[in-house]
């Protein structure tokens, strides 16, 4: 909840209902005219019962609080409240289209519906009040801003696996490891050591095998391992389908942009992989960007999905890309549109220092209509020098992933290579 | 586009809706009030710009236009108690409409205040309009005490006001 108040001033018609009945006055007298001297009586009998308020009581207080919308919907009760007579209410919802209201100060709600088009945080809405009494003699000063923020939620996607690094070192997850352990498949035949289990003891290799009276002989697994994920997103342009779009801030004719893509190819990553165990860390690509440490479980699974909920597009100064720390042997998904080289370095910095590194080109798909010939060869050119990143990238061994309607499919073929 | 975003209150007015008011009213007052046709038209047209643009204040310039046709035509108390209901309602509205911005919805319960003021000012009004007139037609004689005896009523008024506000600001 979020609320806002002001201080207040007489306007200017309260000044002119007072010069106006003394004019009419004077008027009446100089002409003998009672009539005219009479009509200015409602300006004298208004203006004293305007000027006799208190201007401390004309203020008013807003607050937003959120509802529970519609499937779709996203719904904000605004309530207006003071001593004032009434309320000047201007009302931006979702970022995209403004309202004046003039409501009563009674605390009588007054319910902001916007239908949600992206996922990702969003400020549902943005009042700003002026209070004012007597017809709008009084006039309190505009409030600040007060702003009712959301974050969506993106959509889930199934994947059946995301794939993992060759070195797995953790001891609780569900992929076969390389050390002995217990859970996985069976890894040799060995002499039995101090911190054996008893039960291991493999009766017919022992009768087979041992060379000489007492020796026994184990059978070991190899221990079940949990990978290490890391979701890097870079956060530096939130794209729309529409590439008419671009750069004008309009985001309801946009189409599906950037940000939602990787938003949603984040939280796929992490339920998939956290569904099978494995540690999941998120960082976003820019200067201070939020981080969320490696962790498992459904707690940090809801976690990462309220951080991935609330990442919006960097300020346009924020271009700074930081490298962050992550685990050792870790599989990195880079979730950009690789536009810039800053992600596509990032990658293959993490590459060179033998991480498994996806490069997740999160790029909807483009709809060119609305261009001009000029801005169809523009977006020819900065798409083949992304074609070219995306060459240096694979050249490097970065698996490069287009996160599309078939991207189960190209994650399954990944899952085939070996890094 | 527009659906994807809304706004519920209860029963709303347009903007629209006031400024026609105020015309209306403009309309209304020139047409009893104003006997010559220059002066009618010259209303007309100061409350069409005080409508579209209020302001400029310019409904108190056809304020003035409807006095000035008074003034022509002679004190008579029909038309005194319309001006008097006149006058005030082009000063609410216009004052209203100051603070009601362009393609703004006006919640009706907000015109509340409003209107409850109007009346109470209108009550007392028209009864001392009533008794200023009576007693200026009930002889040629008491004619300048009545305007002297409204004039100083109305000068008290505006000083206590203003010295009111002043107490108000501290």
């Amino acid at each position: 909840m979020t609320t806002s108040a002001a201080r207040c001033r007489w306007g200017p018609t309260l000044v002119v209902a007072i010069g106006a009945a003394v004019l009419l006055a004077a008027a009446g007298l100089f002409f003998s005219r009672p009539d005219i001297a009479a009509v200015g009586l409602p300006l004298a009998i208004w203006s004293a019962l305007v000027a006799g308020r208190d201007l401390r009581g004309s203020d008013a207080v807003v607050t937003l609080s959120a509802l529970p919308g519609e499937d779709g919907q996203i719904a904000t009760a605004i309530r207006a409240e003071g001593e004032a007579d009434a309320v000047q209410l201007v009302v931006r919802l979702s970022q995209r289209r403004s309202r004046r209201l003039i409501i009563p100060a009674s605390g009588e709600a007054v319910i902001a519906r916007s239908r949600v088009l992206h996922s990702g945080p969003v400020n549902a809405v943005q009042a700003s009040a002026r209070g004012f009494s007597g017809d709008g003699a009084v006039l309190s000063a505009a409030s600040e801003p007060v702003v009712s923020a959301r974050s969506i939620a993106p959509s889930r996607r199934r994947l059946d696996a995301v794939p993992v690094p060759r070195r797995l070192t953790g001891l609780h997850g569900a992929h076969e490891g390389r050390r002995p352990g217990q859970g996985g498949d069976f890894r040799d035949i060995h002499p039995f050591a101090p911190g054996d289990e008893l039960r291991r003891v493999d009766w017919r290799a022992t009768a087979r095998l041992a060379r000489r009276p007492g020796e026994l002989l184990v059978r070991r697994t190899n221990t079940l391992s949990e990978a290490s994920v890391v979701i890097a997103m870079d956060t530096a342009e939130d794209l729309g389908a529409a590439v008419a779009s671009w750069g004008s801030g309009d985001f309801e004719r946009s189409g599906v942009t950037s940000l939602d893509r990787a938003r949603q190819a984040a939280r796929s990553i992490a339920t998939t992989a956290i569904g099978v165990g494995d540690r999941v860390a998120l960082h976003v690509l820019v200067y201070g960007g939020r981080s969320v440490r490696s962790g498992g479980g459904a707690r940090h699974l809801a976690r990462l999905e309220t951080a991935i909920a609330a990442v919006g597009q960097a300020d346009e100064d924020s271009r700074f890309r930081r490298a962050p720390q992550v685990p050792h042997g870790s599989v990195i998904f880079v979730l950009s549109t690789f536009f810039e080289g800053a992600a596509a370095e990032t990658a293959l910095m993490w590459r060179a220092s033998g991480h498994r590194v996806v490069a997740v080109d999160v790029l909807p798909d483009l709809d060119r209509s609305r261009l001009t010939k000029s801005q169809l060869i523009a977006l020819r050119v900065v798409l083949a020098e992304r074609e070219n990143v995306f060459s240096d990238l694979r050249g490097a061994g970065v698996d490069v992933l287009v996160w599309s309607e078939a991207v189960e499919a190209d994650m399954r073929a990944t899952l085939r290579t070996r890094r | 586009m527009r659906a994807n975003d809304s706004v519920s209150t209860g029963i709303a007015l347009s903007w629209l809706v006031l400024r026609a008011m105020l015309l209306a009213v403009v309309v209304i007052g020139a047409a009893v009030l104003s006997p010559l046709i220059g002066w009618l038209i010259a209303a007309v047209a100061l409350g069409v710009i005080g409508a579209a643009l209020p302001q400029s204040f310019a409904a108190w310039g056809s304020v003035a236009c409807l006095l000035i046709g008074m003034m022509i035509a002679g004190p008579d108390l029909g038309r005194t108690m319309l001006a008097v209901l006149v006058v005030h309602a082009v000063h609410v509205l216009t004052t209203l409409n100051l603070v009601v911005p362009v393609g703004a919805r006006v919640v009706v319960g907000a015109l509340r205040p409003t209107l409850i003021r109007f009346l109470v000012v209108q009550a007392i009004a028209q009864p001392l309009t009533l008794l200023v007139m009576l007693g200026a037609t009930a002889g040629v004689a008491v004619i300048p005490w009545a305007v002297v005896a409204g004039a100083a009523a109305l000068l008290a008024l505006v000083f206590l006001l203003i010295s009111s506000m002043k107490a108000a600001e501290d």
